[in-house]
Parts: structure tokens; C-alpha cells; sequence
């Protein structure tokens, strides 16, 4: 299979009429670990959620290709059906379904009626995939999220994205809230996954998590648009000197402190 | 719809079957008495729905059921589901109110325990009989619940009622099997109204299942009675499937006297296509005793249900818990409406209900009505109730994982009713409530 290719161009979007991301251009390949950096209110989210087609986030302009294909106009799980994946900063809990069995739905889902895998080479991967992200067995007879610690939700993010073996993977803020030993399990997760076969858009607050998972190239959004790029040298100047300079280099004001957040609160 | 729209010819056949039956005397005038006060006595009250003109009273009366002398005669309906439950089971098969099949019921005899075809357990068993028929029936006339001794559509059943079940455990047995019965329907326009008696002496145990069905295109109105009686330190598990097709019309009464130490168990899967409404009282009377509900109900189309669920705590140290929670899809209402009452004197208690409604679609309507009524200071008592869409962030969620919108929703259907479905304690049941809810989903 070709290198999975995500290609965004002159990308807008708004929330309830104002618009958050003004203008966007990025592309990632299979291969390629991409950060995105940026003060809080800057519309990293509302980049990652937009991508997979949150009903709140309307797109008013530019576009979104996956290996060509445009996935500005599919659903929510036609996006994922075609490799988009996203590791959510606060995934929803669902009481009744069990973590196993909705891995296996959406496996199913993913590979289509009359492919779906044997349950043998499920329960063998499901428990390969745990082993690797120190999770206990018993989690997956879990209903999905409800009661995990904030830790819990950010491995189990993972572990989809493990099974789910998608094209190209979102992850945001995967490392919030996690302590030093959480996030090195949590990257080392990812990392195992890296490959030709996969592109990763990593939305991080802190430069933390880039020791743990190494970008190839840096990007700083700031009021919705990226402002500067660069390759693992960017992360470590903003961690040491902070936003200021690089906003001073563009004569920038900042706007919207708390747009972002808000809307994480409430998707 | 009224009484006097009743037809003329309902009052000659009414009087064809008192002539007929071979019934005791205190049948017969219960069943006058009840005739002659249709006209007067006012509609049961069920908050929030009308029931008043649907065609309770427009049915054909005592249309007898049609016997068969194998498995391979009885209604192909009937046998597929039969094949879905327990082969070993004690099985009954009643046909609009007649026994009309019977199967694994022998060794039942053996322990003493009865299971009779309710006309002929009033010739060959009538005092036994006489100890329970008409006697659970109990009113509450509580300003805010008003529940009538008597009725309309519980007068319409003493007088017209057509066959039924006698169930007895006598003191001592626990009947290891569940006994299963099929409850169905044959001809357009029959009355179905059955009167079922399930009673368990002292220090026994017993799980009952009962599947209601009937065929989607006939219509049929369906008037059940059953009361229920658990004797001291007994268990039971009434558990009832509604699987009536669209074109019934159910009204189902449940009357249940708890004992000391006793313990009731009723299990509700509200899975059929019916107008309904449904009352299930359970009178907790000897202290001790305990009462314990748990319902599942799914409503598409056009279906309007009432479900009134009531536990009376008349007696100390007395437990009831109500778990029930429904999906509305298309057009479809349904009604909570849970009632714990404890009376004064019922000190040490403990009353609680959780009622959920959750709707797929913004014509569905749903209503849950907790109620508490406590007139004692010593107990405790809970209720939580919700009536609200299926949750938006969720279904996104699922559906960021490549699942469609529709097996999204699936999930959290079964989600919302797992915990009330892994409570049935019949697995062959919780396996026909799965692929009954569904079918009704996929429609």
C-alpha cells in the first residue's frame, strides 16, 4: 500500500459562527511525526476535532485530502473507516459496552461485512496490545471508560489506535494529566507503531511528551494558522524561553485565550 | 368508546356461557356482579394517557382455544419460540385462555406441585383455588395514587375472563426447572383474557416465565389478570415477555402479596408492538418480605404504553427495588409511572426506584414519574429518573472509531439496557430480549 498522505489546504473552521482556524496548510505522510505547539486558545483542538468531523465544527473554507480522497465530505466514521483515527484528550465514557467489545465493532467496522476478524486473532492481539501498554487484562471487560483514571483513558486512546491500526492518527494532548511513567508507557505505545504506514499530527501544550515521542518537524499555531515550523529544535527553544519571542519575531497579539478550552469542555 | 356501545350480543353471550360453564356458584356471581357494574364503575386511571377510547370492549368473548396432539400442531409462532427456550422445562401452552398443549409437566405431579388449566382447577381443586382467585386484588386510595378496588377494564376481566393457569407449590418444594407458559391468541378480534394464579407455600422456590404473543396483523384485545402469592421465606420469579403484535391492545394487571421473609422478583420485557397499559402492584404485607422489579421496554412507530409500577410496604423491615429503563424510537410514548408507598408502621424499610427513558428520535416521548409516599419516619427511601435523548458526544465517539451512526447507536442502546438485561435471570430470556430489541431497532 502507498505512504497515507494527509493533506490540508487553506482550512477554516468555525465554532457557532466565529471563526477559530484561519487558514491552514500542512501535510503529512506516512512515516512522519508531526507536532503541533501552541499556547492554550489557539485552535490546536479545534484543528483535531474539525479533521474528524465534529458536528460543532464547521468547515468555511479551504480542504482535507486522504490519499487523495476528500474527507471533508464524509461522516464522521466514513473518516475513520478511511484511517483517520484520533486519540481524544477527554474521551467520552460509556456505561454497558464493554471496551472488548466495542474494539471488535470497530475493527469489524473498519475491515467490513464478511472480513470481520476471527475472534482467536482478536483476543491474541487485544492481549498483545495490553501487554505492551501494561494495561490489566480485566480492563477490557470494562465498560468503556467509565470510572478510568485520567491515565486509564489516555492508554485505552492507544490501545484503539493499536488495534485499529489507522492511516493516519491524531493524537491530542495524549499527555495531559499523566505522570512521568504514564507517558513514557503512552509513548512507547505510539512509537511502536511507527512506520511507513502511518503519519502522526501530535497536538502537545508541553515540549514534555516530544522527549518521548521525537517530532520530525515542529509547528507553532498561534490564532489559527501555523506561524512557524521547524524540526525538534523549535520544541526545545519554546519550552526554554516560552511564546513571547517567537510572537514579538511576528508582531503578534493574542486573541481568544479561552476558545479552545470551552469547547474541549463541552465536545 | 363506551359500556353501552358494548354489543347486544356480548350481553346474549354472556349469558350463553353462564348457562354453559360448570363453574362454582362464587364464580358465577362474581362474574354478574362484575357484568352489571361495568356500566358504573369509572376507568382505571393511568396519569397522562388516555386509554379511555381505545377498543377495550370490542372483542369477541369466549372463543375457545384449539387442542393439538403434538408439538408440530401448535401455531408456528408458538413453536419458534418455544425453540428458543428451555427443551426440558415444563411448558404450557394456553390458546385463548384453554390449555391446549402441555409438555415435560410429569414430574412436576410427583413433587405436588400444580399446573392445572384454571377452569378445571376450579372442578377437581375449588377451595384450594378459592384461596387465592379474586383475592390479591387490592385498591390504595391514597389522594395521590388513587388505585380502585374495582374498575372498569378489572370488572371487564371478572366478568368475561376466559380460561387461564392455576400454579401452586405447595410448602417445602423448590421446583428446580422453570416453568414456562405461552400465552397467545387465535382469531381476529378475540378477547384474550386470561386470569393467572401463580401461588408458593411457605419455604419454596419457583421461577415462572410467562411469553405473551400474538399474531402482528390480527387484532386482538388482550385483558390479563394475574395474582401472585409468595408464601413465608419462599422466593419466586415472575418473569413476563410482552410479544404482542401491533394490532393488540393489552391492559395487564399484576397483583403480588409478598409474606414474611418472602421474596418477589418480577422481571418485565416490553418487547411487543402493542397499546398498552400495564399495572403491577406488589403488596408487601408480612414483615420481613421483599419486592424487586426489573423492566426493559423498547416503543417504535406509533405505539403508545403505560407502565405503572406501584410497591406497597405495609409491613416492617419490608425492601422493594424498581429498575426499569426503556428506548423510544419514531413516534412511540411511553410512561413511568413508579409508586413506593410505605405505611405508617412499616419502620426499618426500604423503598427505592431508578426509571430511565432514553429517546432515539425528537417525535419519541417519553415519561418517568417517581413517586415516593412515605407515612413512617423510620425508613429509607431513593428514587433517580431521567428521560433524555441518547447522548450526542457519545455517539461521536463511537462513531470517530469507524462505527455508523446506526451501530452506534445499537451500542448504546444495549449499553443503557445491559445492566437491567444481565439481571434476567433466565439466559434464554435475556437472549430473546437481545434479538426481540433488535429487530424492533433495525426496523
Amino acid at each position: 500500500m502507498a505512504k497515507p498522505v494527509l493533506k490540508i489546504e487553506g482550512l477554516h473552521v468555525a465554532i457557532d459562527g466565529r471563526e477559530i482556524i484561519r487558514g491552514l496548510d500542512l501535510t503529512v505522510q506516512g512515516g512522519e511525526v508531526h507536532a503541533i505547539m501552541g499556547p492554550n486558545g489557539t485552535g490546536k483542538s479545534t484543528l483535531a476535532q474539525a479533521l474528524m468531523g465534529h458536528p460543532r465544527y464547521e468547515v468555511t473554507g479551504g480542504s482535507v485530502t486522504l490519499d487523495g480522497e476528500d474527507i471533508l465530505s464524509m461522516e464522521v466514521d466514513e473518516r475513520a473507516r478511511a484511517g483517520l483515527f484520533l486519540a481524544m484528550q477527554y474521551p467520552s465514557e460509556v456505561s454497558g459496552v464493554k471496551t472488548s467489545d466495542f474494539l471488535r465493532a470497530a475493527i469489524n467496522a473498519r475491515r467490513g461485512e464478511g472480513k470481520e476478524i476471527p475472534i482467536l486473532q482478536f483476543i491474541r492481539k487485544l492481549d498483545a496490545a495490553m501487554k505492551a501498554l501494561e494495561m490489566p487484562q480485566e480492563m477490557a471487560g470494562r465498560y468503556l471508560n467509565e470510572g478510568f483514571s485520567g491515565g486509564e483513558k489516555k492508554r485505552n486512546e492507544i490501545l484503539q489506535m493499536k488495534m485499529l491500526e489507522p492511516r493516519i492518527a491524531i493524537l491530542d494532548e495524549i499527555d495531559s494529566g499523566l505522570d512521568i511513567d504514564a507517558i513514557r508507557i503512552v509513548a512507547e505505545g505510539v512509537n511502536s507503531m511507527l512506520s511507513e504506514e502511518l503519519g502522526v499530527l501530535m497536538i502537545t501544550h508541553y515540549q514534555r511528551l516530544l522527549n518521548y515521542i521525537r517530532p520530525h518537524f515542529v509547528h507553532v499555531m498561534m490564532n489559527g494558522r501555523i506561524v512557524k515550523s521547524g524540526g525538534p529544535e523549535l520544541a526545545e527553544r519554546l519550552e526554554a524561553e516560552g511564546y513571547d519571542w517567537l510572537k514579538e519575531e511576528l508582531g503578534i497579539t493574542f486573541e481568544q485565550e479561552d476558545a479552545d478550552t470551552t469547547v474541549r469542555q463541552e465536545a | 368508546m363506551t359500556v353501552t356501545d358494548f354489543d347486544v350480543r356480548h350481553i346474549h353471550l354472556f349469558q350463553a356461557h353462564q348457562d354453559n360453564a360448570s363453574e362454582p356458584t362464587w364464580v358465577r356471581e362474581k362474574r354478574e356482579a362484575a357484568f352489571r357494574l361495568l356500566d358504573e364503575l369509572p376507568w382505571p386511571v393511568f396519569e397522562k394517557m388516555n386509554i379511555t377510547d381505545w377498543p377495550w370492549f370490542q372483542f369477541q368473548p369466549f372463543v375457545a382455544g384449539r387442542p393439538v396432539a403434538n408439538r408440530d400442531e401448535l401455531p408456528q409462532a408458538v413453536q419458534m419460540i418455544l425453540k428458543t427456550y428451555n427443551q426440558q422445562a415444563p411448558t404450557v401452552v394456553l390458546e385463548n385462555g384453554d390449555l391446549i398443549w402441555e409438555e415435560n409437566t410429569a414430574a412436576l405431579k410427583d413433587q405436588g406441585v400444580l399446573l392445572v388449566d384454571l377452569k378445571r382447577a376450579l372442578i377437581d381443586h375449588e377451595a384450594l383455588v378459592q384461596r387465592f382467585l379474586f383475592q390479591g386484588i387490592t385498591g390504595d386510595h391514597d389522594r395521590l395514587i388513587a388505585l380502585q378496588k374495582n374498575d372498569r377494564l378489572l370488572a371487564l376481566s371478572d366478568a368475561f375472563w376466559n380460561g387461564g393457569l392455576f400454579v401452586y407449590v405447595p410448602k417445602g418444594v423448590r421446583v428446580a426447572e422453570p416453568i414456562q407458559l405461552m400465552i397467545t391468541a387465535h382469531g381476529d378480534g378475540t378477547g384474550l383474557l386470561p386470569r393467572l394464579i401463580v401461588a408458593i407455600e411457605e419455604d419454596s422456590e419457583l421461577t415462572f416465565i410467562e411469553h405473551r404473543l400474538s399474531d402482528e396483523e390480527t387484532t386482538t384485545v388482550h385483558n390479563g389478570v394475574s395474582e401472585v402469592f409468595v408464601g413465608a421465606g419462599s422466593r419466586l420469579r415472575f418473569v413476563s415477555v410482552q410479544a404482542f403484535g401491533r394490532k393488540t391492545y393489552d391492559h395487564t394487571r399484576r397483583y403480588g402479596t409478598v409474606g414474611p421473609n418472602a421474596r418477589l422478583e418480577w422481571v418485565f420485557g416490553e418487547v411487543g408492538n402493542a397499546q398498552g397499559a400495564a399495572l403491577t402492584v406488589s403488596n408487601l404485607v408480612g414483615e420481613g418480605g421483599s419486592a424487586d422489579v426489573k423492566m426493559v421496554s423498547i416503543g417504535h412507530g406509533s405505539e403508545h404504553h403505560h407502565f405503572d409500577l406501584r410497591n406497597r410496604h405495609a409491613a416492617p423491615h419490608t425492601e422493594s427495588d424498581v429498575l426499569a429503563k426503556g428506548i423510544l424510537l419514531g413516534a412511540a410514548r411511553h410512561i413511568y409511572h413508579v409508586v413506593t408507598k410505605i405505611e405508617k408502621g412499616a419502620r426499618g424499610s426500604n423503598g427505592e426506584q431508578t426509571a430511565r427513558l432514553m429517546m432515539l428520535s425528537s417525535e419519541a416521548r417519553g415519561d418517568a414519574n417517581p413517586i415516593l409516599l412515605i407515612d413512617e419516619h423510620d425508613v429509607k427511601a431513593d428514587h433517580a429518573a431521567s428521560v433524555g435523548y441518547v447522548d450526542e458526544s457519545q455517539l461521536y465517539y463511537l462513531m470517530t472509531r469507524g462505527l455508523s451512526r446506526k451501530e452506534a447507536e445499537r451500542m448504546l442502546i444495549f449499553g443503557f439496557l445491559e445492566p437491567v438485561i444481565s439481571e434476567v435471570p433466565v439466559e434464554s430470556v435475556q437472549t430473546y430480549l437481545y434479538e426481540a430489541i433488535e429487530r424492533k431497532f433495525m426496523q
